[in-house]
């Protein structure tokens, strides 16, 4: 088991070393691009707390979660002022559509479990990204990150015993959770090759069709 | 007949609910999604309106969608095309939009509320501008100016409203479309001042104060005022149908010189008066170009609502679109023309398009006492504060503190208190000692405003002649632009000292709608919400409009012998107004806010003592 950790953390490291030396040094945008997207990961976090919070009526459950709140807050805008810091590459993420990750009948330890599951990785990416980024700023940064998730677990574990899950709940949730995301990352993919294929195609059509259709615009257009 | 508007696909998305011609509820999303100016599905603001209301889904006949997708899709297919073949990044990314879902909004609405698509009506979204002009004016007729970026195709729209057996009827009189747009130059050079357009306008409107118009014959010469009182944009000037790139144009560059760098900041200052003098001469030319389209805007407006007046021969004058959030140009609205009475509503950009295309659909039938109602901006959510308070005293203020904002450094309280009121007069007194001792004071009451000014329920407040609080205000709480003012908070009985006359009567005064001159004795005493010009945003508040901050307000006035308080929105740079006191409690927390204010529970921060 330790040993399969070390392969899979020497993994990320050689991703993260590639995506940054040959992503990152093709186009400055790609690195600002990746913080704004860690800064909008972060701020949806706050989002599904702050809404999954309404169902915590315990006042010492609901403060553990407010301050985690305002954790995941500072971190969203620790990133979002790294990807603002040169404004000529700034990438805006637009606004997501916001939607609840769990139904109104769920109960809320689902979601900070959830929560918990993506910080953790989250952590884990960190981790491995300060340890190649040639950036002096995130790396600063995704250390303070790092501390600040050490120690997460052990509360989280002891948050969601206290909101009612069992240990068997939780660890079945647990396994749910990671498959759930590895799958939502797999669309994340797919869906970014579609739409490479939608843009060849919509380009094929405004070539084919552009003389045509830009006398018809320039006529509509001058005519105001 | 109940009727849901609804906004959304290009920024502020929202909802509003009218039943028989009175508005019930309205909500801008941004308040609920935390992230400003927010154009997705308004979700959250619907069943937050519905909630309010006191309804459900069922109980919904109609609904009203503010513009209509197909025609909006001509004008985006045309301006793609009439750059080709220089277009086509922009062509792609508009398409994958639009084809996506922006031209199925009807069919998303049906989808998402489970409604049958027959039972949804899409509007020219400058009718629903229009109508949104209208609704709550208490006008039995009145001509309607909407001057706005872009809407299907117009840009700037008049109108003539009037009731008519119990139904509204609004009839164009003259539009001027797309590309030829006053709003896309202002934003354009919004732009070009370094600032972002679509948010930025207002930073622009408070820059023009620094500078003389000096561009201004330039600007005349590109846009043209008409005898009839519209304009023509030469367009070698601007980018407006090559959307994606910069809004002005390498001419309009070569001629004006280069925009401002994206790594330099402004230097002026409301509060500290040196500091413009002090201003390098290259920043200067900045200011002076704002002060330039700031007053060919002006005259624009001003142009075409004597036009209008001309025309129409109504007294009373409606005015929408985000052009409408512009309160220096609609000073002169009543000063340099013949109407007598001026009303904007309260959100007139495209977050209050939602209420206009509610109100249009649901008034074309018969709705009795519909043409004098009004409303009051408070029409958003109201919160329970009971949990959040609960837990206050379950917080660790110093482990919370580390996460201050960076740039505040860390702070120094060292734990919370709190304390209830048992009456209104005991909680105003107290938070009246407070502002009076220099605190800044988070004020969350009662249900939240629509529209995007703080008007003494979701608020910000300090004492109004203490530039050094203002100061602290803006680079620790707020972290806003120094050169940008604050607006003032007056009762009614207050505001003859402070203003040059008596506005009570015109909402445009009571709204923060309008700039207004402060009286040359008066303006020590309110010194942090004046601007250079001697011009402030006046909130006048009267008892029955707001009884919890009218008393506030009163109440500081024993104390200071004056009623009037700084206010402005509460929320962070780059955020929304707080929607919940959750998020009221994020701020306090992590920025530099001595007082928190929820409903009648004070929550202050303690510090060590020396």
């Amino acid at each position: 088991m330790i040993r399969m950790k070390a392969i899979y953390s020497t993994f990320l490291d050689f991703r993260n070393w590639f995506f940054m030396r040959f992503l990152w040094g093709m186009s400055e945008k790609n690195y600002y691009r990746t913080v704004e997207l860690f800064a909008a990961t972060e701020a949806d976090t706050v989002w599904q707390l702050v809404y999954g919070i309404d169902k915590i009526h315990d006042p010492n459950f609901r403060a553990q979660v407010f301050t985690q709140i305002v954790e995941e807050d500072f971190h969203a805008e620790t990133f979002y002022k790294i990807s603002r810091a040169r404004p000529e590459a700034i990438y805006r993420v637009p606004p997501q559509e916001k939607e609840f990750l769990y139904s109104d009948d769920d109960p809320v330890w689902k979601l900070l479990a959830y929560c918990y599951v993506g910080e953790e990785e989250a952590a884990r990416q960190f981790e491995s990204i300060a340890r190649v980024t040639p950036v002096p700023e995130l790396k600063k940064a995704l250390d303070k990150i790092v501390e600040d998730e050490a120690g997460h677990v052990v509360k989280a574990y002891r948050l969601l015993k206290g909101l009612g899950a069992t240990d068997g709940q939780i660890r079945w949730e647990l396994i749910k959770i990671r498959f759930k995301r590895r799958i939502q990352t797999m669309q994340r993919s797919l869906k970014k090759l579609f739409e490479y294929l939608i843009d060849g195609m919509l380009s094929v059509i405004y070539f084919f069709f552009g003389p045509l259709l830009s006398l018809y615009a320039r006529k509509k257009m001058e005519g105001r | 007949m109940i009727t849901l508007g609804v906004a959304f696909g290009y920024h502020d998305s929202s909802a509003a609910i009218v039943k028989d011609g009175q508005l019930l509820a309205a909500s801008l999303e941004d308040r609920f999604t935390r992230q400003k100016h927010d154009d997705n599905f308004p979700t959250h603001a619907i069943k937050a309106c519905l909630k309010q209301a006191g309804l459900t889904l069922a109980d919904i006949d109609e609904i009203a969608f503010h513009e209509d997708p197909q025609l909006k899709f001509t004008r985006i297919l045309c301006a793609g095309f009439e750059a080709f073949p220089h277009s086509r990044g922009e062509f792609v990314s508009a398409m994958k939009s639009w084809l996506g879902h922006k031209l199925w909004a009807v069919n998303k609405i049906s989808k998402k509320l489970d409604i049958h698509p027959s039972h949804i009506q899409t509007l020219d979204h400058h009718l629903s501008h229009a109508a949104n002009a209208f609704c709550g004016s208490r006008f039995n007729s009145a001509a309607i100016m909407v001057v706005d970026a872009v809407g299907d195709w117009a840009c700037t729209a008049t109108y003539r409203a009037q009731w008519t057996e119990g139904r509204l009827k609004i009839e164009k009189l003259h539009e001027v479309k797309f590309p030829h747009s006053l709003g896309l130059v202002y934003s354009a050079i919004t732009e070009y001042l370094g600032f972002t357009p679509n948010d930025g306008e207002c930073s622009t409107m408070a820059l023009a104060a620094f500078g003389e118009p000096r561009f201004l014959a330039d600007l005349e010469e590109i846009v043209a005022l008409k005898e009839d009182g519209s304009y023509f944009v030469d367009q070698s000037y601007f980018n407006f149908t090559k959307f994606y790139q910069r809004g002005c144009s390498e001419k309009f560059i070569e001629r004006f010189g280069p925009p401002l760098e994206k790594s330099q900041s402004y230097p002026f200052s409301c509060f500290d008066l040196e500091k413009n003098e002090k201003a390098p001469e290259h920043l200067k030319r900045f200011a002076d170009m704002a002060a330039s389209v700031q007053k060919l805007f002006e005259r624009h407006i001003i142009s075409t609502a004597q036009a209008l007046q001309a025309q129409t021969g109504e007294i009373n004058l409606c005015f929408a679109g985000g052009g409408a959030l512009n309160c220096v140009a609609n000073s002169y609205l009543l000063k340099e023309t013949a109407f007598q009475d001026l009303y904007i509503p309260i959100d007139p950009g495209d977050g209050g398009s939602s209420i206009g295309a509610a109100y249009y659909l649901n008034t074309q039938r018969p709705v009795g006492k519909a043409a004098d109602s009004s409303y009051l901006p408070y029409l958003g959510n109201e919160e329970d504060v009971s949990l959040d308070v609960s837990m206050i005293e379950h917080l660790s203020a110093g482990y919370l503190k580390r996460y201050s904002k960076e740039s505040f450094g860390k702070l120094s309280y060292k734990g919370f208190s709190t304390e209830t009121c048992e009456s209104d007069e005991k909680l105003v007194e107290l938070v009246a000692r407070e502002l009076a001792e220099r605190k800044i004071v988070g004020w969350f009451q009662g249900r939240g405003e629509m529209g995007p000014r703080a008007l003494g329920n979701r608020s910000i407040l300090i004492r109004p002649d203490d530039q050094e609080v203002a100061l602290r205000l803006s680079t620790r709480v707020k972290e806003r632009a120094e050169f940008r003012p604050y607006a003032l908070a007056m009762t009614g009985e207050e505001s003859l000292e402070v203003l040059d006359g008596d506005y009570r009567h015109l909402s445009p005064y009571r709204r923060m709608q309008i700039a207004s001159t402060v009286r040359e004795e008066v303006r020590p005493q309110v010194s942090s919400c004046i601007h250079v010009d001697g011009t402030t945003r006046p909130q006048i508040c009267l008892e029955d409009e707001n009884p919890r901050f009218h008393a506030l307000l009163n109440a500081y006035k024993k104390i200071s012998g004056k009623a009037c308080l700084l206010n402005t929105s509460f929320n962070a740079k780059g955020y929304p107004m707080v929607g919940t006191p959750l998020l009221a409690l994020v701020m306090f927390v992590r920025s530099d806010m001595d007082l928190l204010v929820l409903d009648r529970t004070i929550i202050r921060k303690t510090y060590e003592t020396a």
